[in-house]
């Protein structure tokens, strides 16, 4: 690692490790409420005893947003074939994606436990709802901005529908894919504890979401801390992944890394 | 025996009325009268008529915007237009784009061979590829065999132009549509090039248009030049008498001067 990139990673830790210093400190000067704001110790203390649950809690809301990233990603595709190929489809329906995407996922989420009830389906879905927009409006970007003269090129080579769809259009819509699965992948975790927050009250379906609602009504504040921290680092992972993922693949498929 | 080549474009749709003629045999490759195509709302060519005898290699010149480029995507078929006749005698057209226009997800082979599968798959068969041929092909235009499994980022702007030129040859044509092929080289590397392509259109005696705004390298390059006019249609037709092999001494003979004028001449007179 070269200098520069030491003092990247270096400084933000260092200034992790300030800010909870400072914290703990001013817990103990000002004695601040428990309830307001525990102290690092504190929340570590509890985290700890509730470990177990913690754990399986993080692992439930991971689950729900893979299961929801990965229904986005299939169902997304398919949106966007239809919208490439069927222009009057692209026409009518896509607007729709693009404004839905401004409607508040809060809003959405009694409408989907009314139809899909409470528990871990309503969420699976509220998280493909939340994530399935990026990956539309992207791959139907990359199926439709073609190169035009490699467009004319396979014209002139007569090529068929599928040789147009299999070898020019899928092939271009790749990059723009895993721009559309990196944003999503953030927004599954959002989706997922939304979701659980809501309605993933059954005894197998309670993740981080509910948690934090329980927390909240229990007054275990330090819960509440640990599962917004464990949320963040599993939005973290999430994300993390989906780029490496994305990475390995342009790169193994040599495509250009900036495209896209 | 003739073959319109007539493909449906994804660009404005045209009223068209190509009418074939069952005209008698003759050695022209195109034949076209009163050739109309409009884009949108403007007409880009106007009533221009054409005849294009086979293995002669063919400049076509203009100021920019004349049409010199849906010129040549209209005989490759490639733009829809109305003709009063329109009859072309080839079957395997190649196209170089003045860019390299490959595909990054691909090696240079399989950018190379990508012709030979759409040929193949249009046919209904399997596509038969020949790595003999294609080891030929990537040769003859200056490539490597070790080239073949790299990819386009990793060459340079104008290796990418020979990659393109391979591909372009692989299906061996009859008949080479280029516009303004490497116009983004640097000019040592582009009359290298110019005369490579020369060389092998030459032997293979391959009918060639030619889109150009450079005239020294047209007249270098042709047996004929047409000059067009903003009104998009053509002014001069200019045979140019050289001997068939050019080599790079010929830029300094007093013919190629005077051609050059002449050619640039009316070059001006159609600016006007």
């Amino acid at each position: 690692m070269s200098r520069n990139e030491i003092r990247q990673f270096l400084l933000p830790v260092l200034f992790l490790i300030f800010v909870l210093l400072v914290w703990q400190l001013a817990d103990y000067v000002f004695e601040i409420k428990r309830i307001i704001l525990p102290s690092p110790l504190e929340i570590a203390e509890e985290s700890w005893k509730k470990l177990d649950d913690l754990m399986k809690a993080t692992f439930v809301t991971g689950l729900a947003a893979l299961s929801g990233f990965a229904i986005s990603i299939c169902l997304g595709v398919t949106l966007a074939l239809l919208f490439s190929i069927s222009k009057l489809a692209k026409q009518s329906i896509y607007p729709y994606m693009i404004l839905l995407q401004t409607v508040p996922i809060v809003a959405i989420a009694p409408l989907v436990i009314i139809w899909f009830g409470g528990g871990l389906s309503s969420v699976v879905v509220i998280v493909t709802v939340i994530s399935i927009f990026p990956v539309v409006t992207n791959v139907t970007t990359g199926l439709t901005t073609v190169d035009v003269g490699l467009t004319e090129l396979m014209h002139l080579y007569q090529a068929s529908r599928s040789d147009l769809l299999f070898k020019l259009k899928l092939p271009n819509a790749v990059p723009y894919l895993l721009t559309g699965a990196r944003i999503s992948s953030g927004l599954t975790i959002v989706g997922a504890v939304v979701g659980e927050y809501m309605a993933g009250h059954d005894i197998d379906s309670r993740g981080l979401g509910y948690f934090i609602f329980m927390s909240n009504q229990n007054f275990q504040v330090e819960v509440l801390y640990a599962s917004i921290l464990l949320s963040t680092l599993l939005g973290i992972l999430m994300v993390g992944l989906t780029a490496l993922v994305g990475k390995t693949i342009l790169s193994r498929w040599a495509y250009p890394l900036h495209q896209g | 025996m003739y073959n319109v080549v007539y493909y449906k474009s994804r660009w404005p749709e045209i009223s068209s009325s190509h009418t074939v003629q069952s005209a008698k045999l003759v050695k022209n490759i195109i034949e076209l009268s009163s050739l109309n195509v409009t884009l949108g709302q403007s007409d880009i060519l106007r009533d221009l008529s054409l005849q294009i005898p086979a293995a002669q290699w063919c400049s076509i010149v203009g100021p920019s915007g004349c049409g010199k480029s849906t010129l040549l995507r209209a005989l490759a078929g490639l733009i829809e237009g109305t003709a009063e006749k329109f009859v072309t005698d080839f079957k395997t057209p190649a196209f170089v784009f003045q860019d390299p226009t490959l595909m990054p997800w691909r090696t240079v082979r399989d950018n190379v061979v990508l012709p030979l599968e759409l040929k193949g798959s249009s046919d209904g068969r399997r596509p038969r590829i020949d790595m003999l041929s294609i080891q030929e092909t990537i040769e003859c235009v200056g490539l490597n065999s070790d080239d073949l499994i790299k990819f386009p980022r990793q060459l340079s702007g104008g290796m990418r132009m020979r990659v393109s030129m391979a591909r372009a040859l692989v299906t061996q044509p009859d008949i080479l549509f280029m516009d303004e092929p490497f116009a983004a080289l640097d000019e040592l590397l582009r009359q290298q090039l110019n005369q490579l392509i020369h060389e092998i259109c030459r032997t293979q005696r391959l009918t060639t248009l030619f889109v150009t705004h450079n005239v020294s390298e047209a007249v270098y390059l042709s047996d004929r030049i047409l000059v067009m006019n903003l009104e998009g249609t053509i002014v001069s037709d200019l045979e140019i008498s050289l001997p068939p092999q050019r080599t790079p001494d010929l830029r300094g003979s007093a013919l190629y001067i005077s051609q050059v004028n002449e050619v640039t001449q009316r070059l001006q007179e159609a600016m006007q």
